[in-house]
């Protein structure tokens, strides 16, 4: 009997707070950075979806240009958008001289001061070759 | 053991420091995973709508064959306004409006019903990006009003829902793309 009143208003020893603590410490340190990572991807699918659609922007500005001026560009804060877009024109056959001819078109899109690029799309555009190269 | 002991001031103070300290880590974990709960399912939803609004423009659907890719001529052309003959022959309109701030589709002629069906829900709201949603240019990549010269159409236009603010935990989505027109006959 005075086993158990001494039970009773004991209360916790110090060791058993901190051993209390700690297991708190383990359930909500994980899930806290699983959410953490969770927002993360949030923010991150966002800045992919608008970075491919203004990769694609790019494109079909490309597609509405006249061959001679398809060139190499780039563009800082592309279209208002906290993105740089770089627009790389090479000649995969032929060059400016040849009457034939076929231009390799890199589009990287990157978030702005950010060296990771986020979406890269490529095409080729041919001049006066009607079946293939 | 005395039964009648009671507490002293300092113990009393430890105590209530203690429940303050606890209550207010517990209160911000709290906050920290309801807002993301509801942000997060946000978030996606309007990238998701974002997305689907701009394929199904662009690329079309099920019920617009081919979408402005494919589109065989334009037959209207304003800030908000966009109507062109389908691959399947019909005159499609989309057409945002401004003060209800919902997206209207018309196909060959029917009622303006609300585009996607999921938009009609109350707080999901689209507006054009810079006052407009459409912004045609001609083949020298200059502004263009006139149909017949239109060589490409840039599409602009936010999704939010609520006020869109992480702080509000609403979503928001801002897209611009653009499509070449070529008129296929």
């Amino acid at each position: 009997m005075r086993k158990l009143t001494r039970k009773l208003h004991d209360g916790f020893s110090l060791i058993e707070l901190i051993i209390t603590i700690v297991v708190l410490g383990l359930v909500f340190v994980p899930l806290g950075i699983t959410v953490a990572r969770y927002v993360d991807g949030a923010f991150y699918s966002d800045d992919l979806g608008t970075a491919k659609e203004l990769a694609r922007m790019e494109m079909e500005k490309v597609n509405n240009t006249a061959y001679a001026s398809i060139l190499t560009s780039s563009s800082s804060n592309y279209e208002g958008y906290p993105f740089d877009m770089t627009r790389t024109v090479t000649y995969a056959q032929g060059d400016a001289g040849t009457t034939e001819s076929l231009k390799k078109i890199v589009v990287d899109i990157k978030k702005s001061g950010s060296s990771t690029v986020l979406v890269s799309l490529v095409t080729y555009i041919a001049k006066n070759v009607s079946c293939g190269i | 053991m005395n039964s009648q002991k009671s507490f002293t001031l300092i113990e009393f103070i430890m105590v209530i420091a203690i429940i303050v300290v606890i209550a207010a880590v517990s209160a911000g974990l709290v906050t920290y995973f309801t807002q993301n709960s509801i942000f997060i399912p946000n978030k996606l939803n309007t990238n998701l709508a974002a997305s689907q609004i701009m394929g199904s423009i662009v690329e079309g659907d099920v019920d617009v064959k081919g979408g402005l890719r494919f589109s065989k001529s334009i037959t209207a052309a304003q800030n908000y306004i966009l109507s062109f003959h389908s691959q399947n022959n019909l005159n499609v309109t989309y057409s945002l409006n401004t003060s209800t701030a919902k997206l209207y589709r018309s196909i060959g002629g029917g009622a303006n019903t609300i585009y996607p069906y999921y938009l009609s829900n109350i707080g999901v709201n689209m507006y054009g990006k810079n006052g407009q949603m459409f912004t045609y240019y001609d083949a020298n990549e200059n502004v263009t009003a006139a149909a017949a010269n239109i060589s490409r159409i840039k599409i602009g236009f936010i999704v939010n829902s609520g006020s869109g603010s992480y702080t509000d935990w609403q979503g928001q989505a801002d897209v611009t793309s653009s499509i070449a027109v070529d008129r296929y006959e």
